[in-house]
């Protein structure tokens, strides 16, 4: 266990350094940052409204197209230059080397959204906003992307090419997102409350709203924990099935 | 330390390595050679635990390569043929990385480090990064990953491509200090490199072995030189011609030996020979045959030999 942690950290700070050597995390975060605090000062300059959950809503929608960009490389790199062959020869579990590539995502993930904290300060001097759900939105926000991280991570190991995995990933997220829709569609009620169930969107509306509702963080960390398991035997097959 | 038994692999129901057998000890270095598409990679892949065979069994030192991948993976170093390296990264910042990967102790990387990056004459360029070296620095920063742990199987896929004369000389010495303790697999289609480097070769063809050969029949040296000669005798004797060189060639020290398809009943005699710069020369050996009234014919270097053997089998 102990160099399962060790084996993560080391991960996680080599995919964190890559993210800042190349121009990744430069291109992300700035335009994460500039889009989200655009909409953020439409709603609160122009509509009036002292509140997150546009801001939130915002993000989901943006974190949609971005969390692809930050994930599509994190295997399919490997997977392209070889170096998984030689990760697979290494006395290090696959399991600590997914998960310390996919702390990183979610390490770039936390570094976008702390950079959107200063959308309070504006927030809190032109209006009294209630805290409450503003930590439930930035919680809700937060496992969103995880999901997102975890799915793009996933994708990532199916393929040598990156723009695949990113067109894949996307793919994914917006079939979890607009699930909710197919309800209409849904000629029995059972499928249709499962859609709305089943929809990313439908948990994170709960958030927005300023709740906390346990079964929704338990959606959202069974979904990271599929697609982590998902990842793991994907990167398995590749060693013994191949 | 390696023996492989019947391995196979099969990938979409296409046959590249089909029930290969062979063993190397610990301290040899066995070549494997073949034309591309031979099943060198994949067989290395396999026996590094990248992919896992379709049949047959491999122990490495006493573990089994499918039951026992983890502890395999302790005690082996592999340099796949494109040594998959992390652009961004520094020569020395890249081997901490991976020598953490390697689980070797914290304590213990830094000098596993230094120890690499001496061996592979690395000094010059361990804070440059990765993406900014040659191709024959990237490809000694790969060797340098897979000895940084003392491996005690050492699998090397064509580790001296894109060097240049120099880097490659430097290779083969780091190649052969690090089979002082290990078991050295060596893939390559340079033949000259078999010649230096290698103690046993196997021949590999559409992933079936078709000959394995002994090369060298005396110590392993970075001098060694292997010679054909061919003899006669200046004066007749009733002593066989073979049994008068055998005679000269063991009380000068000479490892030799004679080829197998040989006719005793014929005035010239060939032998091997393997003569080291440091204690012997060729002079000396002339020298000695000449005045045993033997007459030297003619000396080869023993790569022709090798080369032909080598050309013969990938012809067929």
């Amino acid at each position: 266990m102990r160099n399962h942690i060790y084996i993560t950290s080391v991960i996680w700070r080599k995919e964190l350094y890559s993210y800042f050597w190349s121009p990744i995390a430069y291109i992300i975060l700035p335009v994460f940052l500039l889009v989200s605090g655009y909409f953020f000062s439409f709603s609160l300059f122009y509509l009036q409204v002292a509140t997150m959950s546009n801001a939130f809503h915002n993000m989901a929608i943006l974190l949609l197209l971005m969390a692809p960009a930050i994930t599509m490389r994190l295997m399919a790199e490997e997977n392209a230059s070889g170096s998984m062959e030689l990760l697979f020869s290494l006395p290090s579990p696959y399991s600590a080397i997914i998960l310390g590539k996919y702390f990183a995502a979610v390490t770039v993930l936390l570094i976008a959204l702390g950079g959107s904290t200063v959308f309070l300060i504006p927030l809190f001097l032109y209006g009294d906003p209630d805290p409450g759900p503003i930590f439930a939105g930035y919680l809700g926000i937060f496992l969103l992307g995880s999901v997102y991280m975890a799915v793009g991570i996933f994708v990532s190991t199916l393929s040598k090419n990156q723009i695949i995995a990113a067109v894949g990933t996307t793919g994914i997220l917006i079939i979890l997102w607009f699930l909710a829709y197919l309800d209409n569609f849904a000629l029995v009620d059972f499928f249709g409350i499962s859609f709305r169930y089943l929809a990313i969107s439908q948990h994170f509306g709960e958030f927005v709203r300023g709740i906390i509702p346990l079964q929704s963080i338990i959606y959202m960390l069974s979904l990271i924990g599929l697609f982590y398991i998902l990842s793991w035997f994907s990167v398995y097959r590749k060693r013994y099935m191949v | 330390m390696i023996e492989v038994q019947n391995l196979s692999k099969s990938i979409d129901g296409n046959s590249i390595v089909k029930d290969i057998s062979f063993s190397v000890g610990k301290g040899e270095i066995l070549g494997f050679i073949g034309p591309n598409g031979a099943g060198k990679t994949t067989t290395l892949r396999m026996l590094s635990c990248a992919v896992s065979p379709s049949s047959g069994t491999a122990t490495m030192a006493g573990f089994d390569l499918v039951r026992n991948d983890r502890e395999i993976r302790q005690i082996l170093g592999y340099q796949p043929e494109t040594p998959p390296l992390y652009p961004f990264m520094k020569v020395r910042k890249y081997l901490h990385f991976m020598a953490k990967l390697q689980n070797i102790d914290n304590a213990l990387i830094p000098g596993a480090v230094d120890d690499a990056i001496d061996r592979c004459k690395l000094s010059t360029m361990v804070n440059r990064e990765i993406g900014r070296l040659s191709k024959g620095y990237r490809q000694r920063v790969g060797l340098a990953q897979a000895i940084l742990a003392k491996p005690r199987i050492l699998l090397l896929d064509e580790p001296t491509a894109s060097l240049d004369p120099e880097q490659i000389n430097e290779t083969r010495s780091i190649i052969r200090n690090c089979a002082d303790d290990a078991a050295v697999i060596f893939s390559t289609h340079i033949m000259q490199e078999i010649q230096h480097v290698c103690d046993r070769i196997v021949l590999i063809k559409n992933g079936e072995i078709r000959h394995k050969q002994h090369i060298r029949t005396g110590p392993k040296d970075a001098n060694t030189r292997n010679l054909v000669l061919t003899i006669s005798a200046i004066q007749q004797s009733e002593i066989p011609l073979d049994e008068r060189v055998s005679t000269v060639l063991s009380d000068i020290g000479v490892h030799f030996e004679f080829p197998s398809a040989r006719n005793s009943s014929e005035n010239t005699v060939k032998v091997y020979c393997n003569l080291t710069d440091a204690d012997q020369s060729q002079y000396d050996l002339t020298r000695s045959l000449i005045d045993a009234n033997l007459n030297v014919l003619e000396i080869m270097p023993r790569e022709s030999d090798l080369e032909q053997t080598i050309l013969n089998f990938m012809k067929d």
